[in-house]
């Protein structure tokens, strides 16, 4: 009988206790391919689905759900799909601020949610962050930050990353804050996470080293 | 989580109990190890403790550097008690322009660079080195005309020679800076080697894909961009 603890099928392998996920894709095509098929079982589980994505992603998104079987319509009448634009849900006002979000994703969790649902399958497009380099800075703090908060929840949290979009270096600090990750379509353990108190404390220095000699930034 | 050897691949010891060290770990046969940092001050406290360790037990060191970088290297080897001149005289010490082993030419050509390597680790044996010692700057990638697939392509093939040193591992570390490279190098690159260096901690590498496998995915799709530079 399937619990919240059930392992979860996700890139041709399982997701145990640890649900935070980064993905890294290639394009559009490969993100789907890996994703609907987990996607596809939450709703038929009876998960909720939280799926975030780009403004003008949405028609499309919905289109490529309908394709994989997926009653889109209804799930978001009943309130098992929630549809959100990335914009709107990491930036107000044009900023994005790490402790709003962090109470907002901790409001949306298994353990404090309403509506039934034993956990949510939350997967994120993070396509908002190349706008401005402060975003990226300050949203590899709250990767690290965050995983405090999915540790004490049952949710599958899946933050995909489009490679075309972003540097070396981002790419790295984003693997080094996740648990778990999928590149090349397969989902692993992540040799390469720091906890989050380590990281943090290396990741502020680094920050601040780099606010000192700004000729040197990257 | 270290790299530990296991029944299957047992760790090659030059003495008993003799293992190379690198970024904290000791190798297993997993001597081909791309090593990501953001600055050379990362790069180099990863680095020098293996490049040492290597000629104090008598190894040869080859390192092929970026010609802006190789004052800096020279400063930073004399700097950690590494007599450059006296062990480039005695041979036990090459420091390459990569004008004069992956750009030949002022161009990247595949075999003749998987050929010179091979040539390096026989010379080095033929010489009495018991073991060679490499360390690759891989900026000369970001030169123009030089296509991500031919890169992947290399360090693909630069397995399969490796791995065929069964039982010698003769370490390669290929060093990328990450401020220069796109996201999508970075992580093809990682498919490509069976270790990795990240945060200055060496790593087994999950996502190592074998040389043959990969190669023929390369073949069957393009990555999705061709732009190597950030």
């Amino acid at each position: 009988m399937k619990n919240a603890r059930s392992p979860i099928s996700l890139a041709g392998s399982q997701l145990g206790e640890v649900r935070h996920v980064c993905a890294f894709f290639n394009s559009d095509d490969e993100e789907y391919r890996v994703l609907l098929p987990f996607i596809k079982d939450g709703f038929e589980c009876g998960d909720k689905a939280v799926h975030v994505v780009n403004p003008d992603q949405h028609r499309d998104h919905l289109q490529r759900l309908a394709a994989a079987g997926i009653d889109a319509t209804a799930a978001q009448q009943s309130g098992q799909l929630e549809l959100r634009t990335n914009t709107e849900a990491y930036l107000r006002d044009g900023r994005f601020d790490q402790d709003r979000m962090l109470e907002v994703f901790e409001q949306l969790a298994s353990g404090n949610a309403k509506g039934g649902f034993p956990l949510s399958r939350i997967c994120c497009r993070m396509d908002w962050a190349v706008e401005d380099r402060s975003y990226i800075d300050d949203l590899v703090e709250f990767e690290s930050r965050v995983n405090d908060v999915w540790q004490r929840h049952d949710d599958a949290v899946i933050c995909t990353y489009q490679l075309g979009k972003f540097g070396g270096d981002t790419v790295i600090d984003i693997m080094r804050t996740h648990p778990m990750i999928i590149i090349g379509g397969i989902l692993q353990q992540n040799p390469f996470f720091v906890p989050p108190k380590e990281f943090l404390r290396e990741y502020r220095q680094r920050r601040a080293r780099r606010t000192e000699s700004p000729s040197t930034a990257a | 989580m270290p790299l530990d050897g296991d029944s299957r691949n047992p760790v090659p010891s030059r003495n008993a109990g003799d293992q190379i060290r690198l970024a904290g770990s000791p190798l297993c046969q997993r001597a081909h190890i791309c090593a990501f940092f953001s600055n050379a001050d990362d790069e180099y406290r990863a680095l020098l403790p293996f490049i040492k360790e290597g000629i104090d037990s008598g190894e040869r060191a080859v390192h092929t550097v970026d010609p802006q970088r190789r004052k800096d290297h020279v400063n930073r080897l004399t700097a950690a008690g590494i007599d450059v001149g006296g062990l480039q005289r005695s041979g036990q010490l090459e420091v390459h322009d990569w004008m004069a082993a992956h750009l030949r030419d002022g161009r990247f050509d595949l075999e003749r660079t998987l050929e010179l390597w091979e040539s390096f680790t026989t010379d080095a044996r033929q010489r009495g080195f018991p073991a060679a010692r490499f360390v690759a700057h891989m900026e000369w990638a970001l030169e123009p005309g030089i296509s991500l697939v031919e890169l992947l392509k290399y360090e693909a093939k630069a397995n399969i020679a490796w791995m065929r040193n069964a039982g010698r591992a003769n370490p390669v570390v290929c060093t990328y800076d990450i401020t220069k490279f796109s996201a999508e190098v970075i992580i093809e690159v990682m498919r490509t080697h069976p270790a990795v260096i990240i945060g200055g901690l060496l790593q087994e590498n999950p996502f190592f894909v074998p040389p043959e496998e990969y190669l023929q995915e390369l073949y069957e799709r393009q990555p999705g961009r061709n732009r190597i530079a950030a």
